[in-house]
């Protein structure tokens, strides 16, 4: 078997477009968890509501101002914030009652959630998968020198990591973030200090919603089709990443994904059908030798 | 009298009754049958998560370990159908084993998240192996075997007859997972449920308890897998596809995690659900996942807990004061 190096190169820097996506969901998960000790289940059908949403504010953007142009830029920004929404509502209604708790019982409502907001996106859009169109302006390929690569991938490539880091910066340099954090440590001295810590945690967990539905809108023209079971398989590798990258840890939340990412698009030339065993066999033996993740808090 | 009466007040008594009085009544004997295989399979499960605390999303895989191995040893070797169920609980154990070594490591969520990723890859080798599975394709060729072979063969071929076939093994399987619940071992198990740091301080090895109570409640899966393999002729994928493990959950949640029975109500509800609604409505489930999540968040003991809160208040007799535990 002869492999060809641009080939090898090309596929690396897929898994490295894939892995910043995961990167994406998985920071969303580990802010959650970080803040409110809550494993979001719903997290891979957040993603889906933001792949769907997106699409259908494109179809509407393209149907009211004619050309498709700055209809992906609209939804860039209106599908996270509408999933944000969503997030928030979630919080207020149901999981809120829910802190006191086992934490096991909010990991089954989220389950729950999971359920009803995949048949709902089932019920809205249908269950046939639904092109995403590639925006135009990133149609095509730029020449890297050592090879072509799709402008859309180059551009998620490099619009992702601004996202984690403006997310980063808001946790660490800013006040609001150093509340989140200190949330984080410990919830009832920050709550004794009179701050509103339940207010806090609904913004938490809308804005690592917001992160899934960001990942669902970027992902949609990488995929290229979008139907209803997207999520599963999507939770299945975020819950990967924070474990092997160690749940709780930023760093190592990305540092997990690109590691995924990058094993997957490896395995996925050598042997494809076997892609996804391999990463889940990746996280068995890091948890077996390392129960903390990689880079996790011990 | 009295005996008689402390003898119906038991749940496994009641239970045992009402389902052989139940095909009588309800008309729908294959529906019947397929309740109390779910029923089954929600009890196993719940040796984990009731008893045990400790949430499994790999229940499918086990479930579907015991379809196979009971689909493929008919087809190729014709076996015996005991030995076959025997067999089929035995490999769903040794998977139980395998998957519960590594996910005990991990406490709580991260070891529900274990369980799910170990059934996507334990879903993932079974496409594998094609010739053996079949592939997308299902295993077929599966046939009902007699009970006892020969010319004096006992067929049950007949769905009353197989019912009381499935009843059987089901009850001998509730008085087994009593009796394990019921025992020693069974209290540590609970001991871990409630705290595990203070058990393990105690002297107990959890981790040993933990897997042992994996690899009782893969058993019992398996072995309700072999029973859905026999009743419906035919094994897929989809046995061992995670949402199985999810739908496992969800009745055994509804029907109440408080007891050894609550499981079983959950699993009849569901079934009868999916069996009325599916065939109506397409996205039904939708409908299961409110009620789910309405159950999660108001009625954590679940239907079951509902029913003993009905029968102490029937039953009210001037009370002995317990010794607080």
């Amino acid at each position: 078997m002869t492999f060809d190096t641009t080939l090898i190169i090309s596929q690396l820097f897929n898994g490295l477009v894939w892995g910043i996506v995961l990167g994406l969901l998985a920071m969303g998960l580990t802010i959650i968890f970080g803040m409110m000790g809550v494993i979001n289940f719903a997290h891979g059908a957040l993603y889906l509501v933001g792949a769907y949403s997106a699409y259908t504010s494109i179809m509407a953007c393209t149907q009211w101002m004619g050309a498709a142009t700055g209809s992906f830029w609209i939804a860039l920004v209106a599908a996270p914030i509408a999933v944000g929404l969503i997030g928030m509502v979630v919080e207020f209604f149901l999981l809120r009652r829910m802190y006191e708790r086992e934490i096991i019982y909010q990991f089954l409502l989220t389950f729950g959630l999971t359920l009803v907001i995949q048949e709902l996106v089932t019920i809205i859009w249908g269950g046939m998968p639904r092109s995403f169109p590639t925006p135009d302006l990133l149609q095509g390929v730029v020449d890297l020198g050592f090879m072509l690569y799709p402008k859309y991938r180059l551009f998620v490539l490099i619009l992702t990591p601004l996202i984690m880091l403006a997310v980063w910066l808001l946790l660490v340099k800013t006040r609001y973030g150093a509340i989140i954090r200190a949330g984080t440590e410990d919830r009832d001295m920050v709550n004794l200090l009179g701050i509103n810590v339940r207010r806090v945690f609904t913004v938490v967990f809308s804005i690592g919603a917001a992160m899934a539905g960001l990942a669902g809108v970027l992902a949609g023209p990488i995929i290229g089709s979008i139907q209803p079971d997207l999520g599963n398989s999507v939770l299945l590798a975020s819950f990967v990443v924070v474990v092997v990258g160690g749940l709780g840890s930023f760093t190592g939340a990305i540092a997990g994904a690109i590691l995924v990412g990058l094993v997957k698009a490896v395995t996925s030339m050598l042997w494809a059908e076997a892609s996804n065993a391999i990463v889940f066999a990746l996280m068995a033996v890091v948890l077996v030798f390392m129960p903390q993740g990689l880079l996790g808090k011990r | 009298m009295k005996s008689v009466l402390r003898f119906l007040k038991d749940p496994f008594v009641v239970i045992a009754m009402v389902s052989i009085v139940f095909p009588f009544v309800f008309p729908f004997t294959d529906l019947a049958t397929e309740m109390l295989i779910f029923g089954l399979l929600a009890v196993a499960f719940n040796l984990m998560l009731g008893y045990t605390g400790l949430l499994s999303f790999g229940h499918a895989a086990l479930f579907g370990t015991g379809a196979y191995t009971m689909g493929i040893l008919l087809v190729r070797f014709q076996v015996n159908i005991f030995l076959g169920m025997l067999a089929s609980a035995g490999m769903a154990a040794a998977i139980a084993l395998l998957i519960g070594w590594i996910s005990i490591r991990r406490h709580g969520i991260y070891f529900a998240m274990l369980t799910l990723a170990f059934n996507e890859v334990f879903y993932f080798t079974l496409t594998q192996f094609r010739d053996l599975t079949g592939g997308e394709d299902g295993l077929r060729g599966i046939y009902r075997p007699d009970l006892v072979a020969g010319p004096a063969s006992l067929s049950v071929q007949e769905p009353m007859r197989f019912y009381f076939f499935v009843l059987f093994i089901f009850l001998l399987s509730l008085l087994a997972m009593r009796r394990i619940t019921g025992s020693p071992m069974g209290s540590v198990f609970k001991a871990i449920r409630e705290n595990e740091n203070r058990a393990e301080s105690v002297g107990y090895k959890c981790r040993y308890y933990k897997i042992v109570a994996f690899v009782f409640s893969g058993f019992f899966a398996g072995l309700a897998g072999a029973l859905f393999c026999i009743y419906i002729k035919y094994v897929s994928l989809s046995f061992c596809h995670w949402s199985l493990s999810g739908e496992v959950i969800i009745m055994a949640l509804l029907g109440g995690i408080g007891s050894l029975y609550g499981p079983l109500i959950g699993a009849a509800l569901v079934t009868l659900m999916q069996d009325i609604l599916a065939g109506m409505w397409e996205r039904w489930l939708l409908l299961l996942g409110i009620i789910f999540i309405i159950f999660v968040m108001f009625f954590q003991g679940g239907v079951w807990s509902g029913i003993e809160a009905l029968s102490s208040r029937l039953f009210r007799k001037p009370e002995k004061k317990e010794i607080p535990a």
